[in-house]
């Protein structure tokens, strides 16, 4: 991370943001209202003379306020620790998908054994624990460099919220609270939560002090912290789960509030904060004023919408969105080793051409379609259609089944063309932020229209795309489109988008569980009009990727070595991430933003031997096109007569493969 | 021929590279030397354009560098990054190959002659042998050498090497500047190379620019510069010259 050259007076500008997010905080929270204002002295001591409005505000505004600081302190103070200990200005809990472990976990809990909610901060502390490690544990593989670790992170975090979404589906009437609570929700009726986390927050701020050498020795990276006599791991092991501890804690009283955990420290860091202690006690403060104000902002949009739940976690994301986004563009990234290999696969390289696999490959596609197309549950039992079997079912098959190959095939290009080039193995196209765009544009469309219809979602949804694609262009322009700066304002992107579209569902009312369906990934929605589209601009983009697969060679060489052979980079990247989004928007429009096909289908290709760009994007394309058609088969055959989305299917496949993936690579040095 | 004519080179913060004058003919291997951040690799890298230079003007056989094509300034050109990057899953001759990209394009066909070329460039670097292993898989003075032989199939006139024996031993040193300079006059390309070590820099080149706080000290040939007085200036420790022990004429610098 580049510090800012001179700073005379951090201290001076520090008390400044102090200064104005307390104002603006305390300006846009409801208490300072004239009338709340008058009876505030009565109401912060309880008398028995009291009002009933002094009452309301000493037992639901006044602990509200205090929540809000008391969480933006414990996800501040959480973000620096775990920056420290990663040194990765990007690292956060909830980037690192603790918040969303921790969600999950509670969410279980609530729905098989609710007594058992009594220890919520346990069960939250599991999840987030079991996630962190998770994300550890991947990136481990790749020497902790910043970008794969957030990426990992995000892969997690996705994995695991596409479980939650699953549970969800299942228990709409039970879980509703939850879809608001995941989105972070601070209203309180007492002062319970207020003092519970208090004295835990003190507890844990006093651990850290016992740690604050060796963390601080950290700096010097783990060699010479070594070399001075420290342990780094367990310094390291220690601190991750104090932070993880603060964020369960944070996600047991009022949900995932993301986002201030990433932007206090990065502002304090920005402001000039240098030292370990400067740091860890001006992000806590300025994260507790982040949270008032984010807080602030969601009450008052609560009140002007017309008392929807507008939850505070959402709100943040408005604020920590930007600042992340500031960031990247101020940050000069450390790049990965240029010796590190971009391996997640362990290639089993053969002469020749792999006959073997295009064997496999073969017989999978004959054996997948024949079964795909005939073979389903029906209210008798399982059925085999055959081929002259009942033509009323095929027709209602054929579509869905294109539409699933076509899709996934795209994915799967796109997948190939985004990993080459960002040379980064752990990329996707979900990733880049242009699906979850074109997700956006949907659900604001059907939910402020009503519903609507097929071509006018597709047309709202490429909109949504097109403008995240913009919106990325112009943040990697400067850098002539460089692979990190894209990754990273893509991860951005997508958690911005992402909060945006849980907020719109947590407002939302029954459409959102339709609209929750299509955002894992539905292909029963999907008739002759989706087919027929992605027949016709499947060819042309499948073809434009072949005839680029020199570049998609020559990148993965590096920036240098690319140019130097004649490569205009600037414009072949610009080039292949149009490619890239096109082919993600085409696919998202019909099979929902979420899959992991895009991801999985590359290195499927890449572990049957296929290393060349070319045979590499036609296997993956076919091994998207197989993995999309068995998730879409098993979608409508699991549950029967219900459905599950395709694309979480695929998700829950994927993930868990790629999870698995990683667990047994060889640690990098 | 390289002209350069005051250029220069500038970060917001610090001048890399001042105003500088510069020809570099075709045909004999230049050895850029200097302390570390004298400024040597940022020449290349603007020889290579791959930096754009801030002030002056860089030209190749007479014309700006910068109307070049891409494709035709790879002909012309081939540059080896200080850190040779990954090639996950890549053969050698895969590699080599690659090396064709000016001549065919993106998609023009693998001709004949590119095979012809390929398999020219991996003989006269002696790599045939692990044409079919993983670049990976290969010691560091063997990947040093198919790196060569991608650089020779771009058929280029002039290589510009960066460092090509900072991560090698002593003996892998020798064989890769041997065959460098093998090649440079086998194949008459002019070579610029950019070495840390002083008497492996003298023995290999025909001329020598050193370079001291991103300014152009001196240059000449390895004889000229090989004295007391020059190198203190480039080093800025005292040195001493011995005659080599075996080789009539030369000479060593120790510390």
């Amino acid at each position: 991370m580049s510090q800012p050259m001179t700073h005379p007076q951090p201290r001076a500008r520090l008390t400044l943001l102090v200064l104005i997010l307390l104002a603006a905080g305390l300006l846009l929270s409801p208490l300072a209202s004239p009338d709340n204002l008058a009876r505030l002295p009565g109401a912060l001591w309880l008398s028995a003379s009291a009002s009933f409005e002094q009452a309301v505000l000493h037992y639901t505004q006044l602990p509200r306020l205090t929540m809000a600081l008391l969480t933006g302190a414990a996800l501040g103070f959480a973000g620096t620790l775990v920056q420290q200990v990663l040194r990765n200005p990007l690292a956060a809990p909830t980037t690192l998908g603790v918040a969303a472990g921790s969600q999950l976990v509670l969410g279980l809990v609530m729905l098989l054994a609710p007594a058992l909610l009594v220890w919520r901060e346990v069960w939250a502390m599991v999840g987030g624990m079991t996630a962190l490690i998770l994300v550890l544990l991947m990136g481990a593989r790749r020497g902790f460099d910043p970008l794969s670790l957030t990426l990992c992170g995000l892969i997690v975090s996705l994995y695991l919220g596409a479980i939650n979404t699953v549970i969800l589906l299942f228990n709409q009437e039970q879980l509703a609270g939850l879809f608001i609570w995941g989105a972070g929700e601070l209203s309180q009726n007492d002062w319970r939560s207020a003092l519970e986390l208090l004295p835990r927050l003190l507890a844990v701020a006093g651990l850290t002090l016992l740690l604050w050498r060796p963390l601080q020795a950290l700096d010097l990276g783990a060699e010479s912290a070594r070399s001075l006599g420290l342990s780094p791991g367990i310094t390291r092991v220690l601190a991750l789960t104090l932070a993880v501890y603060l964020t369960a804690l944070t996600v047991s009283h009022v949900g995932v509030v993301g986002f201030i955990g990433l932007a206090a420290p990065a502002i304090v860091r920005l402001l000039g904060a240098r030292t370990l202690r400067q740091r860890l006690l001006a992000s806590a403060l300025s994260g507790a004023l982040l949270c008032l104000v984010a807080d602030g902002i969601a009450q008052q949009l609560t009140i002007a919408f017309g008392y929807l739940l507008f939850p505070t976690g959402a709100a943040s994301a408005l604020i920590g969105g930007p600042v992340l986004l500031w960031v990247l563009t101020r940050t000069r990234l450390m790049p990965a080793r240029p010796s590190e290999s971009m391996s997640v696969t362990t290639p089993r390289r053969k002469s020749g051409i792999p006959f073997a696999g295009m064997a496999v490959l073969g017989v999978a596609t004959l054996g997948s379609l024949a079964i795909t197309l005939n073979l389903g549950p029906a209210w008798n039992g399982w059925q085999w259609t055959g081929f002259s079997g009942d033509p009323g079912i095929l027709a209602m098959r054929l579509p869905r089944m294109i539409t699933a190959l076509l899709a996934g095939g795209l994915l799967a290009g796109a997948g190939v063309i985004v990993q080459r080039l960002t040379r980064n193995p752990m990329a996707s196209p979900e990733l880049l932020g242009i699906s979850t765009g074109a997700a956006l544009g949907m659900v604001v469309l059907v939910l402020t229209l009503g519903i609507s219809s097929r071509p006018l979602q597709i047309l709202a949804g490429g909109l949504g795309g097109t403008v995240v694609l913009l919106a990325l262009l112009l943040l990697s322009r400067r850098n002539g489109f460089s692979p990190q700066r894209l990754l990273l304002g893509g991860i951005a992107l997508s958690a911005l988008l992402d909060a945006g579209i849980r907020m719109v569902l947590a407002m939302g009312d029954a459409q959102s569980v339709t609209l929750l369906n299509w955002l894992s990934g539905s292909t029963w929605l999907s008739g002759d009009t989706d087919a027929l589209v992605l027949s016709i601009v499947t060819p042309p983009l499948l073809l434009l990727t072949t005839l680029s697969v020199r570049w998609l060679d020559l990148l993965p060489l590096g920036d240098s070595a690319s140019q130097s052979l004649g490569l205009p980079l600037a414009p072949v990247r610009l080039a292949l991430l149009l490619l890239a989004a096109l082919m993600t928007a085409a696919a998202t429009l019909v099979v929902g933003p979420l899959s992991f096909v895009g991801l999985m289908a590359p290195h499927l290709a890449r572990m049957l031997g296929y290393q060349r760009a070319l045979p590499q994007l036609l296997a993956a394309f076919v091994i998207g096109s197989l993995l999309m058609l068995w998730a879409d088969w098993l979608a409508r055959s699991l549950v029967y007569p219900y459905e599950l989305p395709a694309g979480l299917v695929a998700t829950l496949i994927g993930g868990g493969y790629f999870l698995v993936r990683m667990m047994r690579l060889p640690v990098a040095r | 021929m390289f002209t350069l004519d005051d250029v220069s080179y500038r970060l917001p913060e610090k001048t890399l590279l001042h105003p500088i004058d510069l020809t570099i003919e075709h045909g004999q291997i230049v050895g850029l030397i200097g302390h570390n951040g004298s400024g040597k690799s940022t020449l290349l890298k603007l020889l290579a354009r791959q930096l754009k230079p801030s002030a002056g003007k860089i030209s190749l056989e007479g014309k700006d560098l910068h109307r070049w094509g891409d494709r035709p300034l790879a002909r012309q050109i081939a540059y080896l990054p200080q850190q040779p990057p990954a090639t996950e899953g890549l053969t050698a001759r895969e590699l080599v190959s690659f090396g064709r990209y000016p001549w065919h394009g993106a998609l023009g066909r693998f001709s004949r002659e590119d095979r012809e070329q390929v398999d020219r460039a991996m003989a006269l670097t002696d790599t045939e042998r692990f044409g079919d292993r993983g670049v990976d898989e290969l010691s560091g003075g063997e990947r040093q050498r198919v790196w060569l032989a991608m650089l020779l199939a771009q058929n280029a006139r002039y290589l510009l090497l960066d460092e090509p024996t900072s991560a090698l031993d002593v003996a892998h040193q020798v064989e890769v500047l041997s065959l460098v300079r093998k090649l440079g006059k086998e194949l008459e390309m002019g070579v610029v190379v950019v070495l840390h070590d002083i008497n492996m820099a003298a023995s290999y080149c025909d001329h020598l620019v050193a370079l001291h706080s991103g300014r152009l000290l001196t240059e000449g040939t390895p004889d000229e510069l090989m004295n007391q007085d020059t190198l203190k200036d480039i080093y800025g420790i005292p040195m001493s010259i011995l005659a080599h022990p075996r080789q009539q004429g030369a000479r060593i610098a120790v510390v």
